[in-house]
Order: structure tokens, then C-alpha cells, then sequence
């Protein structure tokens, strides 16, 4: 096993995988920019060291001064989180030529997965269930649009280097296809620094539900069973919950088994989730593979009691998993939700501002995942996410009812400040979510439609 | 798995890769791309135009310049260069002082730090058992080369940003050292820091 680690990553799952480092006797090294200098995980770790300024490019991005600081602190590991440079696969390679492991899968598979039009392609090829749509990035708007016709309306049409649920419009008019095109090519280019472009089908009131992999390396392969991250606004997260409701224990079942025959087609190594798309009548396509660990990650190991981030780091030292499938036994329901410091009613815009109450909630079964504390200051450089509250209970119900006590114990203020905690909880109480039958337009459908029947509980804490 | 190496022995195993220490241009061109525009002032290019330092015009006309285009190398000499010969304005690369950066915490009364611009390794002289750019006593002028650093084994010059005196120098040869940290101490006089008269590249400074 690695002795020092060093975490190229911020906020809370900087501190995530610190927490599991010192469990394991590993020593951590934590960077941070300018504007983190106080931040929990440059408290928490063993060592600390100042990378940049705090635009993430010249810090949280900027490979040198990472590689930099792994080599100065002697760490022999380097785990990326998520997003920044968690999949990319230059930076993996460059750890590789410093003698550095990367805690992940290899560059070349990150390489495979990472441009999504060549994953669908690879997987398609594997017999994983894909969506009808294009084979490769498109040529031209003519090409989207004879596509389109050919697959029919409404279609999503995607950027092959996205992720993150950026970079793609739902287009539901052939008149509005050629628009769509250029704009969403235009923000490609723009947030990826890729314009190309794949088109699928798009299925309207659908669920998305992912499924969580373990890969070795030597041969050994588990599932970890799925999420349920249906609770989306505009692709972004902000509810997710395993076992998936309503699921039929065989569509469950044939959706882990091609996931994994996937991780196995394409050599896999590390912990990576394969998202689908699942239609109402249960059927199930290939969306998109992360080679990374997940925001919602920790649903998963509520359930099953396995510790991902110390998975990814005994695979990445190359021990072999140490359980088989057999061993992983889901019990009861975990629900996770994402308190962004974000104001709902202004479309959830970011609110930058300084923490002057921070009270997050405690009791049986409720683990809060967070960087922030009374007197932080969220800032404009970087994501909103706040904490993630997720419970455990034996079954849907109980755990709605603790995660519904737990975003309503649950303190925050400061000047500007807004969450979506009081969302949250007009989320968990509507029918459709109660029923376990929502799907990725609820959440949108809440925010836009003001004759909706207002939930019964009173609004939010600041 | 690699056995575990202490920070000393990585920097060791490293300093055998680079004979010539200075000056140094890029050692490996996968770092070329890397580098995006928040650091892009490591390409010459760009430090001729927004260094305030180096282009100032110089009273005198150079006594030579070498340019070379594969490695990515200028180096221009005044005839009044520092005394071990080396100094030259822009060897290489170097992010040198982000404009608007500064070191959270500046000594008291007319003293400034000189912080490093980046992570790295720095050095106090050109090369090995060479002399020291700088040493407490010496006075710096803007623009002077006041050390190295090095990150991912590209040379970079530390050069100071205001007129004084050293009085404290903070950090040993081939130390660690993370972005901002405090290098040198320099005793400005109380002058306004940011106007230093002279700003001439490689200006020549007194050694006691």
C-alpha cells in the first residue's frame, strides 16, 4: 500500500478521501488555491501545499504544480476526485512518466471511454444496449438531421468530450435542429475545448439509473448494484438513492451484468459507473461511463457497507479486490441529496457569501459529507455544492421520513446565501418521488409550473 | 509498488537528469501543451510582451542574444551583466510575479517578501558550488535574477520585483518550496516598491 497520497482535489471529497487515507495509516497531502487556503481538508490532511491562485486552471488544473507538489511531498499516489483532472487522460499518463500512480483507470482506457461517441461504439460492440443515434461524431447539420428523421423525435445531441451533464440539448422540432447544432457545438467548443457532436434518440420522461464497478485489473470484477439519480434539474443531479424503486429485480440484474461485461470488454481498472437510460416500459440503453469516483458514491456504500475511495486506492497499489460478488449484500435504502449553496428561485443560481451558521444535522443513520463549517466562505471560483446529506434505513419510506428529518435539522446562513435544502424538502414530499415513480423532467416540472399543487411542508430554513 | 521515497531522495534521483542546470529549456515537450494561458507567461513569447521587466527599453543595446526555436530558449545579455557571467534576462521561461499576486501576509515597514511564483524546486545559483545570485547585503533592482526555480524540470528565473536590500534569505538551495512562499526579505527603503527607477534586465549589483 502507498504511504503518502496526494489528493488533487478541493472541498468535500478532498476530505472524503482524506478521512479514508487516515483510516488505512496513509499519509495525506492536500493541495489547494489561493482562495481554499482555510479550507477543512488543508486542516485534515498531514500535509498541505499551496498550488495557485484560485482560478482552477492555474491551480486545481495546473499539472505542474501538482506533479510538483506530489514530488516535494513524496507522495507516491495521486487520487484526482472528481471533475478537474480526474479524467483525463494526459494527466494520468504524465503521473505514469513521473513515477506517480494515478488512482484511476488507465490513460488509454480513460482515452476509449472519455470521447463518448467512441464509448457508445465500444460498447454497442460488447452487446450493451445502446440508443439509435449516430455512429461517431456528426459532419454537418445535414447529416444530424437526416439522423434524426431516421431515429425520430425528440433527440439529444451530445458533445463527444462532455460530461458532467454539460454540453447537450434536447431537440424535440426538425426546424430547431440546425439552431441546436451550432449552439450546443458553439458550447463545446467553448467548455471542452472539442466541437464535435453525437446525436441519440431522446426518451422523455425516463429514469436514469447507474451502476457502480469495481475492477481489479487481474480478473476480478464486482458490481456494487445501482443508483437512482432520476432527481435531476438540467442533468445535474441532486437526489440519488439506491436500490433504484420500482426496478424489476431482472432489468436490475441484466443492467449489472452488461455493466460489467462492459468493464471487462474494454479492460477496466479502478471503480467507474455505467449510466443508463431506462424507458418506462423498463428498458434500459447505454448513456455514458465515468472512470471516476462519483458525487453520489456514497449511496452506494451505505447499502453495501464497501468503502469505494479504499477500494480504489488497494486496486491502484495492485492488490486484488478482496471480496467476490457473492459478498456484496445491498441492505435497506440510502438517500442522498446535494445542499448547493444555490437559490432555486432564481433558476438555482449560485450565492457566493460567507457561512455564518452551519449546523448540519446528526442522529442514527445520517452521514453528511462536507468542507464547509461556520465562517467558510463559499466562493465564485468554484461548483456550489455545499454538503451531501445521505441516511440509511431498512426500507424507502423510513429513509424519506430521516432524510426529510435531516435536511430540516439542518442550519445554514450567511449574507447572500441561499440553498436548496427548502427545495430538497418539497422535493422528497412529492407524490411522484414519494411513489418511487419520478422521472428526469420532475424536478423541471416543479420549477416551472406554479399551478402545481404546493407541497405540504412549510419552507425552508434560510 | 514503488517503495516508498522521501522528498530528499526524489529531488536527488532528480537532479541527476540535469547536468547543465542553467539555462534550461523545456526538458520534455509533453509540458508544452500542458501549460494553458494562466501560465502561458512561461512562453518567451509572452513574457516579451507583459514582463514590465525585461523589455523595458535598456539605455545600452545588448551584447548578444541567443535565440533558438526547438527548445524554446531566449537569452539576451547587457554588457554590465551580473559578475558570474550568467544573468541573462529571460532564460527559457518563467511565470515571474503574477500581476495582482502577492504574498497574504508582506513584512512590516518597508519590507517586501519575494514569494515564489510557483511549485517547485528552488536554487540559489545558477549552478552547482557556483555563487549565489544573491546573498544578504546585496542590493536587488527590478527585474534582477534573484534565484531559480524549478518545475517539471524546467528552469525558471526568480527575478525581484522591487529595489532594496536583502536582508533575509528564507529558503536553503534545492528546497520545496509551494506557490507564494515567502523567498527573500528585501529592505525597500520605504520607497513605493512598484516604481523602482531602474528596471533594466540583468542590471549589475554590488557584491560585498
Amino acid at each position: 500500500m502507498f504511504s503518502t497520497v496526494l489528493i488533487a482535489n478541493r472541498g468535500e471529497i478532498a476530505l472524503r478521501v482524506a478521512r479514508t487515507c487516515r483510516e488505512m495509516g496513509i499519509r495525506s497531502v492536500a493541495v489547494y488555491s489561493t482562495a481554499d487556503r482555510e479550507s477543512a481538508v488543508v486542516r485534515f490532511a498531514d500535509e498541505a501545499v499551496h498550488i495557485g491562485p484560485p482560478p482552477a486552471r492555474s491551480s486545481y488544473l495546473n499539472m505542474p504544480a501538482i506533479i510538483e507538489a506530489a514530488r516535494n511531498t513524496g507522495a507516491e499516489a495521486i487520487h484526482p476526485g472528481y471533475g478537474f483532472l480526474s479524467e483525463d487522460p494526459d494527466f494520468a499518463e504524465i503521473c505514469e512518466a513521473n513515477g506517480i500512480t494515478f488512482i484511476g483507470p488507465p490513460p488509454h482506457v480513460m482515452q476509449r471511454l472519455g470521447d463518448k461517441s467512441e464509448a457508445r461504439a465500444v460498447m454497442a460492440a460488447a452487446g450493451l444496449p445502446v440508443l439509435p443515434g449516430s455512429d461517431g461524431a456528426l459532419g454537418s447539420p445535414t447529416e444530424a438531421a437526416e439522423i434524426a428523421a431516421r431515429v425520430g423525435y425528440p433527440v439529444i445531441l451530445k458533445a463527444v468530450a462532455g460530461g458532467g451533464g454539460r454540453g447537450m440539448s434536447v431537440v424535440r422540432d426538425p426546424d430547431e435542429l440546425a439552431w441546436a447544432y451550432q449552439d450546443t457545438r458553439a458550447r463545446a467548443r467553448a467548455v471542452f475545448g472539442d466541437e464535435r457532436l453525437y446525436l441519440e434518440r431522446y426518451i422523455d420522461r425516463a429514469r436514469h439509473v447507474e451502476v457502480q464497478v469495481l475492477c481489479d485489473g487481474r480478473g476480478g470484477a464486482v458490481h456494487l448494484g445501482e443508483r437512482d439519480c432520476s432527481a435531476q434539474r438540467r442533468h445535474q443531479k441532486l437526489v440519488e438513492e439506491s436500490p433504484a424503486p420500482n426496478l424489476p429485480a431482472e432489468t436490475r440484474e441484466a443492467m449489472c451484468a452488461a455493466a460489467l461485461r462492459g468493464a471487462t470488454a474494454v479492460g477496466y481498472v479502478g471503480a467507474g459507473t455505467f449510466e443508463f437510460v431506462v424507458t418506462p416500459a423498463n428498458r434500459f440503453h447505454l448513456l455514458e461511463i465515468n472512470c471516476r469516483i462519483q458525487v453520489e458514491h456514497p449511496v452506494t456504500e451505505m447499502v453495501t457497507g464497501v468503502d469505494i475511495v479504499r477500494e480504489q486506492l488497494t486496486i491502484a497499489a495492485g492488490a486484488p479486490l478482496t471480496f467476490g460478488q457473492d459478498d456484496v449484500v445491498p441492505r435497506g435504502v440510502a438517500i442522498e441529496c446535494r445542499i448547493n449553496a444555490e437559490d432555486p428561485a432564481r433558476a438555482f443560481a449560485p450565492t457566493p457569501g460567507r457561512l455564518t451558521e452551519f449546523v448540519p444535522p446528526g442522529g442514527p443513520c445520517v452521514r453528511i459529507d462536507t468542507h464547509a463549517y461556520p465562517g467558510w466562505t463559499v466562493g465564485p471560483d468554484y461548483d456550489s455544492l455545499l454538503a451531501k446529506a445521505i441516511v440509511w434505513a431498512p426500507d424507502r419510506e423510513r429513509a424519506i421520513a430521516r432524510a426529510e428529518r435531516a435536511l430540516g435539522e439542518f442550519r445554514v446562513a450567511g449574507g447572500g446565501v441561499h440553498t436548496t435544502l427548502g427545495f430538497l424538502r418539497r422535493l422528497l414530499a412529492h407524490p411522484r418521488f414519494r411513489a418511487g415513480e419520478h422521472t428526469t423532467d420532475l424536478v423541471d416540472t416543479m420549477t416551472s409550473n406554479v399551478a402545481e399543487p404546493a407541497p405540504a411542508e412549510p419552507a425552508p430554513v434560510p | 509498488m514503488s517503495s516508498p521515497h522521501g522528498p530528499s531522495q526524489a529531488r536527488d534521483a532528480h537532479a541527476d537528469e540535469r547536468p547543465d542546470r542553467h539555462p534550461a529549456g523545456y526538458a520534455d515537450e509533453r509540458w508544452v501543451r500542458p501549460f494553458d494561458p494562466a501560465h502561458a507567461s512561461a512562453h518567451p513569447r509572452q513574457v516579451a510582451t507583459e514582463a514590465p521587466g525585461p523589455v523595458r527599453p535598456a539605455p545600452v543595446p545588448p551584447r548578444w542574444i541567443r535565440l533558438r526555436c526547438g527548445d524554446t530558449s531566449i537569452e539576451i545579455e547587457w554588457p554590465e551583466a551580473a559578475p558570474s557571467g550568467a544573468a541573462p534576462a529571460v532564460p527559457g521561461a518563467t511565470p515571474a510575479a503574477v500581476p495582482g499576486e502577492r504574498p497574504s501576509a508582506e513584512p512590516d515597514g518597508g519590507r517586501r517578501y519575494v514569494p515564489a511564483p510557483m511549485v517547485g524546486t528552488f536554487y540559489h545559483a545558477p549552478e552547482v558550488g557556483a555563487k549565489p545570485f544573491v546573498g544578504v547585503g546585496d542590493t536587488v533592482r527590478p527585474g534582477q535574477t534573484v534565484g531559480i526555480l524549478e518545475v517539471m524540470k524546467m528552469m525558471n528565473t526568480i527575478t525581484a520585483e522591487v529595489s532594496g536590500l536583502v536582508v533575509e534569505v528564507l529558503v536553503a538551495d534545492a528546497q520545496p518550496v509551494e506557490y507564494q512562499q515567502p523567498l527573500f526579505v528585501i529592505e525597500t527603503g520605504g520607497a513605493d516598491p512598484d516604481t523602482g527607477a531602474d528596471n533594466r534586465p540583468g542590471g549589475s549589483h554590488d557584491r560585498h
